[in-house]
């Protein structure tokens, strides 16, 4: 990421600076597309909601009166794109090409990377069944690259001062999501399919 | 599933690596933001998004019911109506500005002019799903509009 301030990175992209433009685009595509799938969207979806949003930004570009808030600007966007699509219906066309989930070289030993794949599932289960306001929160909070204080505040649009009780909440309740309906430890559910 | 002695930092970092493995931001998504900056600095007046019947209560929504969909821009001296008659099935709009105009209908990646005719209606059978904006061309002073990119 470039190093001059953000606010500076946003004219410079605003101005024409292509460097600028991509670099906005690194630190803030997982943001935008993590605000999109929170709110549930396929993958076709959330990439129309991305593209729309980076598009309202080139055009509104030199507009954008306060330009160190991007990132609660971006996510506004998203979120209010993101309605308009629940709202329009589904789109089922793919996009591209889904990259293939890589996998570690360490754990190409089959029960242990089953093992992980298990584990994975079933946080990815329990996280699917958070209500979207903290399925938001713990995607936006676990992007990479991280997000500071401020823009987690802006985006989230919640005082700095609730997003770690906020966050202490939302953890505890994908807890309790993982609990309930495959009591199997996923060491269990493992075995299970290496010997059946 | 989740052992209880895991910590809250533990298991957000754990939830963030298996979101970045399990659904990472497609590359195709990213070239498409990349590509999006030669729409910066269009030197065009922004018809700004007023009305959008998608985002209506969905009791007005199911009256109006037939699956279209309204859409209405507005800039100082430019109306554009649009109506997206569905998955598919193209749209057709109208242009109310003073004198003849010229419209195109923008994609990402193309632009497509449309015929208008003199009440300022014009349509199309072509308008892929994915965002789109109508840019609008004043035929005499040859100033431009171009609506706010929406996503059909």
């Amino acid at each position: 990421m470039d190093h001059r301030a953000l606010g500076e990175v946003v004219r410079a992209a605003a101005g024409g600076d292509d460097h600028a433009w991509e670099a906005l685009v690194d630190r803030f595509a997982g943001l935008v597309w993590g605000v999109a799938r929170s709110h549930g969207l396929s993958e076709a979806d959330a990439a129309d909601v991305s593209q729309s949003t980076w598009l309202r930004l080139a055009e509104h570009a030199n507009a954008i009166r306060q330009p160190e808030r991007i990132a609660g600007w971006l996510a506004t966007t998203a979120r209010n794109e993101s309605v308009r699509i629940l709202r329009r219906g589904h789109r089922d066309i793919p996009v591209g090409t889904r990259e293939e989930v890589a996998m570690d070289e360490e754990t190409s030993d089959v029960a242990s990377r089953i093992l992980e794949e298990e584990r994975d599932i079933a946080l990815m289960t329990a996280f699917e069944r958070l209500p979207p306001r903290c399925k938001t929160l713990l995607r936006v909070l676990t992007a990479a690259p991280a997000p500071s204080y401020a823009e987690a505040s802006e985006v989230l649009e919640m005082p700095i001062g609730s997003i770690g009780p906020t966050r202490a909440r939302c953890l505890q309740h994908l807890r309790r999501c993982s609990g309930g309906l495959d009591a199997r430890r996923p060491e269990a559910a493992a075995e299970a399919r290496l010997s059946g | 599933m989740i052992p209880d002695n895991e910590p809250d930092d533990g298991l957000a970092a754990r939830l963030g690596a298996v979101l970045a493995r399990r659904d990472p931001v497609p590359s195709s998504v990213i070239a498409a933001a990349k590509a999006s900056r030669v729409w910066r600095a269009v030197d065009a007046e922004l018809a700004l998004l007023l009305h959008d019947s998608a985002v209506e209560s969905d009791e007005l929504a199911g009256v109006r019911g037939g699956g279209s969909r309204l859409l209405t821009f507005v800039s100082p001296g430019v109306t554009v109506e649009l109506e997206v008659l569905g998955r598919g099935r193209g749209l057709i709009g109208q242009v109310v500005a003073k004198g003849g105009t010229r419209v195109e209908l923008c994609e990402p990646e193309r632009v497509v002019p449309v015929e208008v005719d003199r009440t300022g209606h014009f349509s199309s059978t072509d308008a892929p799903a994915g965002p789109m904006s109508v840019r609008v061309t004043d035929e005499r002073s040859g100033a431009v509009t171009q609506t706010e990119w929406v996503a059909i």
